[in-house]
C-alpha cells in the first residue's frame, strides 16, 4: 500500500491544491470580467464600504436572511457553518503553530451534526421538492470530513498535521507520521477539488451577488 | 383566428371572444355576445351604454374614457359593473363590438 | 382551454403552438442567452443564479403566489426558475451533461416546454424573493430571462408584445389612442377640472422646449383619468413650464412592456421614447405614475443610452410632487382629505426603485390619517397586476390574480381600516381595481396626483 499513501500523501495535495487555485481563479475572472450588466438593484441597500462590510460580516456570522425568513434551517445550518468556519479557523491557527485541538474538535462536532440536521430537514416535503442528489451529497461531503476528523484523530494531530502542511508548502513533502491522518488528507483533497465547481463556491460567489447584483454599483 | 356562430352567422373572433371586424356588428349579434358574458337581457340601460360606445368608436376609433362613458351615460361607474358584470373594458365593450381595449387599461 | 402546468392559461395556443417542434429552437435561443456579449445586459446576475442556487427555500417563504395557494409545489419560486435550471444544467454544463441525474440536469420535451411557459408566467417578477435570498441570487430574474428565451422563439402573451410594444411602437401609445381622440379626451379633462374644482386650467400638449414633459402611462387617461387630472392641476398650481405630449409626436405613453419580457423589445420603445423626448427640447421627462416605466428610465436606461444622447433628466412624478411641496411650491391641506388613507409600496417604485419615503412624505402632508399597510416597503407584497398581470385576463387568468396575490392584498387593506388606498402605478390600479370587486372591500383607491390635487390650496 505504500504506493497508495504516496499518492493521497505526496501526489494528490498538489494536485488537488492546482486544480482548487486554478478552477477558483477562473472562477472569479470570469465573474469579474463579465460586461457591466443593467442596473437592477434591490432598495434599500448599504451603500459605504463600511456600511457593506458590516452587512456581509452579519450575513455571515449569524446568516440573518435564514434567521428572518427561514426559521426552520437557521439553527442547522447556522451549526454547521460555525462548525467550517472553526475547522477553517484551527487549520490557520495549526498553520501558525498554534494547535488548539478543542477548536477542532468542536468545530468537527457542530460541522458533523449540522451537516446531518441539514440532510435530516432536506428530507421534510418543502426542501425535499428542491433537492437534487448533489445537495444530499454535498451535506455527506461535510460530514465525511468533520466526522473524518474526529474519528481518525487528526483534530488531535496539530503539530504532526503543521509538520506535514510545511512540508507541502515547501515543496518538500513528507508523508505524515501517522498514516492513519491520510484519511482525512484524502477528504480534503476531494473537497478542494470538488470546491470550485460545485455549488459550495457559494461563499465566493456571494460577494459578486451581493456587490455586483443586489446592492448594484450605480450610486 | 378562431371563429364564432353569433346570431346565426360565423365572425372572426380573437381569443377573447372579441369580434374582429366592427362591420359584422348588429343588434342581433350584440344579444349573442351579451350572453357570452353572461348578460341575458339587454335592457335600455344596456343599449344607452353599448350605443355611446359604438358611437365613440365609430368616431375616434378607440374606446372612450371610463370617465367619459359614465358622465355622458349618467351611470357611475358601480352602476355600468351591475349592467356589465366583467366591466365596461372586457363586458361592454365587447358586446358593443369593439376591438379589446389594450394597454393599461 | 387545454391544462398544462394548473388550471389556468396565461398564454393560449394559438401563441404557443403546441404542435410545432419548439424545443430545438428554444435549445438554440437559450444558449445564446448564456453568450456574455449576446446577453450582456443581465448574464452575471443571470449565471450567478442559474449556478448558485443552494435550495434552501427561503425564497419560497416570502412568495406571495406560494403561500397564497397553500405552498403548491409548481408555485415554490425555486421550483419555477428550476425549469430553466434543468436544462441549463442537462444542456450547457459538463457535469449535467455526464451525469443529469445527479445534479438535477433534465430532458427538455415539448410538454415540458408548455409548463416553462405557463410557469414563467405565474411570478410577476416582484423579486421579493431575492430580497431576502441568503446568498443574493434572483429566482425572479430567472423567470425574465425564460420570458426572453420564449420571446426570441415567438412565445409572448399577445397583451404584452402583438397588442403591447408593437402596438405602442405603431401608433404612438399601447392604448391604441389616435391624435384626434388623445385631443378629445385632453379636452375633455380640461373640462372636468372646471366642473369639479370650479376653476379652468390650460392643459399645454406639444410644446416644444417645455421644462417638463410628463408622460403618463396611456391607459390612465382611459382607465384612471383622475391621476392624470390630479398631475395637470399640480403641474398648474406649480407654475411650471410644462406639456403633455400627443401621439403626433412619436410616442406619449410612458409605459414599456419590453421590462417584462423582452430586452430587445425593450429597447426599441425606450429609444422611440428618448428620441420623443430630444424632439421636443424638453428639459426634464416626468415619469407619471407608473412602475415599471420609472424602472426603465431611471435605472435600466443607464448603461443602455449613454449619457450624451439623452440630453434630458428623469424624474418620478412622485420625486417632483414631494419636493415641491417641501419647498412651498404648492400648498396643501390635510384637512381636505379626512379619510383614513393607506399606502402600497408598488415594486417597481419601491424594492426596485427605492422611492419609499417620497410618497410617504406626500400623503402625510396631503391626508389627515395616513396608515402604514403591514408589511410594507421592501417586504411589500406584490399585488399582482406586475409584470404585465394586470392586463392579462385570457381564460381564468384574472381568478389566478386575484385567489394568489390579491388574496393576500385584500386582507393587509382590510387590516389597515383604510377607506382609500393610495396608488402610485398604473398596474397596481389595474390590479386593484380588481380585488376591490372580487373581495367586495369598502374601500376605494386613489392615484397620488388625485388625493394631492384634492388638498391643493390655490
Amino acid at each position: 500500500m505504500g504506493w497508495l499513501a504516496y499518492l493521497v500523501g505526496i501526489v494528490l495535495p498538489y494536485v488537488a491544491l492546482a486544480l482548487f487555485v486554478v478552477g477558483f481563479i477562473y472562477k472569479i475572472i470570469c465573474w469579474s470580467r463579465a460586461p457591466r450588466h443593467l442596473p437592477w438593484e434591490l432598495f434599500p441597500y448599504p451603500h459605504t464600504a463600511g456600511e457593506r462590510l458590516g452587512e456581509m460580516v452579519i450575513e455571515v456570522a449569524s446568516l440573518r436572511s435564514l434567521k428572518l425568513h427561514n426559521r426552520n434551517i437557521w439553527l442547522p445550518s447556522l451549526l454547521m457553518h460555525f462548525g467550517i468556519y472553526a475547522v477553517v479557523a484551527w487549520l490557520f491557527l495549526v498553520l501558525l503553530g498554534l494547535p488548539v485541538a478543542l477548536l477542532g474538535y468542536l468545530g468537527g462536532v457542530a460541522a458533523a451534526a449540522g451537516s446531518l440536521w441539514m440532510f435530516t430537514k432536506r428530507l421534510g416535503r418543502d426542501l425535499r421538492i428542491l433537492t437534487t442528489p448533489v445537495e444530499y451529497l454535498n451535506l455527506l461531503l461535510v460530514f465525511l470530513i468533520s466526522a473524518g476528523g474526529i474519528i481518525t484523530g487528526f483534530f488531535g494531530e496539530g503539530l504532526a498535521v503543521r509538520e506535514y502542511m510545511l512540508g507541502i508548502l515547501s515543496l518538500s513533502p513528507r508523508l505524515p507520521a501517522r498514516p492513519s491522518l491520510l484519511w482525512e488528507i484524502f477528504f480534503l483533497e476531494v473537497f478542494l477539488v470538488y470546491l470550485p465547481f460545485g455549488r459550495m463556491i457559494h461563499f465566493a460567489a456571494k460577494y459578486f451577488t451581493y456587490h455586483r447584483v443586489k446592492w448594484g454599483e450605480s450610486h | 383566428m378562431p371563429k364564432m356562430v353569433l346570431a346565426g352567422i360565423e365572425i372572426e373572433v380573437d381569443e377573447d371572444g372579441f369580434i374582429q371586424d366592427p362591420d359584422k356588428w348588429n343588434e342581433a349579434v350584440a344579444k349573442a355576445l351579451a350572453e357570452t358574458e353572461g348578460v341575458t337581457e339587454l335592457t335600455e340601460d344596456h343599449w344607452k351604454v353599448i350605443n355611446y360606445l359604438r358611437e365613440y368608436y365609430l368616431k375616434f376609433g378607440i374606446a372612450p374614457m371610463i370617465r367619459k362613458l359614465c358622465k355622458d351615460t349618467g351611470f357611475t361607474l358601480k352602476q355600468i359593473y351591475d349592467l356589465f358584470p366583467s366591466g365596461p373594458a372586457k363586458g361592454a365593450c365587447k358586446i358593443a363590438g369593439l376591438p379589446k381595449p389594450t394597454g393599461c387599461v | 382551454m387545454r391544462r398544462v402546468l394548473d388550471e389556468y392559461r396565461a398564454i393560449s395556443d394559438e401563441v404557443l403552438k403546441p404542435h410545432e417542434k419548439r424545443v430545438p429552437r428554444f435549445l438554440e435561443a437559450m444558449k445564446k442567452s448564456l453568450d456574455s456579449r449576446a446577453n450582456w445586459t443581465f448574464w452575471l446576475p443571470y449565471v450567478l443564479s442559474l449556478d448558485t442556487c443552494m435550495k434552501c427555500g427561503t425564497c419560497a417563504e416570502v412568495c406571495p403566489v406560494y403561500l397564497s395557494s397553500g405552498r403548491r409545489e409548481i408555485y415554490h419560486p425555486a421550483v419555477r426558475a428550476d425549469a430553466l435550471r434543468k436544462i441549463y444544467r442537462r444542456y450547457f454544463t459538463l457535469a449535467g451533461r455526464l451525469f443529469p441525474w445527479l445534479v438535477g440536469g433534465e430532458e427538455l420535451t415539448e410538454e415540458k416546454l408548455d409548463a416553462l411557459v405557463e410557469g414563467s408566467y405565474r411570478c410577476t417578477v416582484c423579486r421579493r424573493c431575492a430580497y431576502v435570498c441568503p446568498v443574493a441570487i434572483d429566482n425572479g430574474l430567472l423567470i425574465r430571462e425564460a420570458r426572453k428565451i420564449l420571446d426570441a422563439i415567438d412565445i409572448a402573451p399577445d397583451e404584452l408584445r402583438e397588442k403591447g410594444t408593437r402596438k405602442q411602437l405603431e401608433m404612438g401609445n399601447a392604448t391604441g389612442t389616435p391624435t384626434p381622440a388623445f385631443m378629445d379626451i385632453v379636452e375633455f379633462l380640461a373640462e372636468e377640472i372646471q366642473d369639479t374644482r370650479g376653476y379652468k386650467i390650460e392643459i399645454p400638449v406639444d410644446k416644444r422646449g417645455a421644462e417638463y414633459l410628463v408622460m403618463h402611462n396611456a391607459g390612465d387617461y382611459l382607465a384612471f383619468a383622475e391621476t392624470v387630472m390630479g398631475a395637470a392641476e399640480i403641474f398648474h398650481a406649480a407654475g411650471v413650464d410644462w406639456t403633455l405630449n400627443s401621439p403626433a409626436t412619436g410616442i406619449n405613453d410612458v409605459v414599456n412592456y419590453g421590462v417584462f419580457f423582452s430586452d430587445v423589445e425593450f429597447e426599441k420603445v425606450l429609444r422611440a421614447q428618448v428620441k420623443t423626448c430630444i424632439d421636443l427640447k424638453i428639459r426634464t421627462l416626468v415619469v407619471g405614475e407608473c412602475g415599471h416605466a420609472f424602472e426603465a428610465f431611471k435605472y435600466l436606461m443607464m448603461r443602455l443610452i449613454p449619457e450624451e444622447e439623452r440630453p434630458f433628466e428623469v424624474k418620478s412624478i412622485l420625486e417632483l410632487i414631494d419636493q415641491w411641496i417641501r419647498e412651498g411650491r404648492i400648498k396643501v391641506d390635510p384637512r381636505k382629505n379626512p379619510e383614513p388613507v393607506t399606502y402600497h409600496d408598488a415594486c417597481k417604485l419601491g424594492r426596485l426603485g427605492g422611492l419609499y419615503e417620497e410618497p410617504r412624505r406626500i400623503l402625510k402632508a396631503c391626508c389627515m390619517d395616513f396608515r402604514e399597510m403591514q408589511p410594507n416597503r421592501e417586504m411589500s407584497y406584490c399585488c399582482g397586476g406586475g409584470s404585465g398581470f394586470a392586463i392579462m385576463t385570457k381564460g381564468d387568468f384574472l381568478k389566478f390574480r386575484m385567489e394568489t396575490y390579491g388574496k393576500i392584498k385584500a386582507r393587509q387593506v382590510e387590516e389597515t381600516g383604510a377607506g382609500i388606498v393610495a396608488l402610485a402605478c398604473s398596474n397596481c390600479k389595474g390590479q386593484f381595481r380588481e380585488i376591490i370587486n372580487y373581495y367586495k372591500l369598502p374601500v376605494r383607491f386613489a392615484g397620488i396626483s388625485e388625493l394631492v390635487a384634492n388638498a391643493l390650496v390655490l
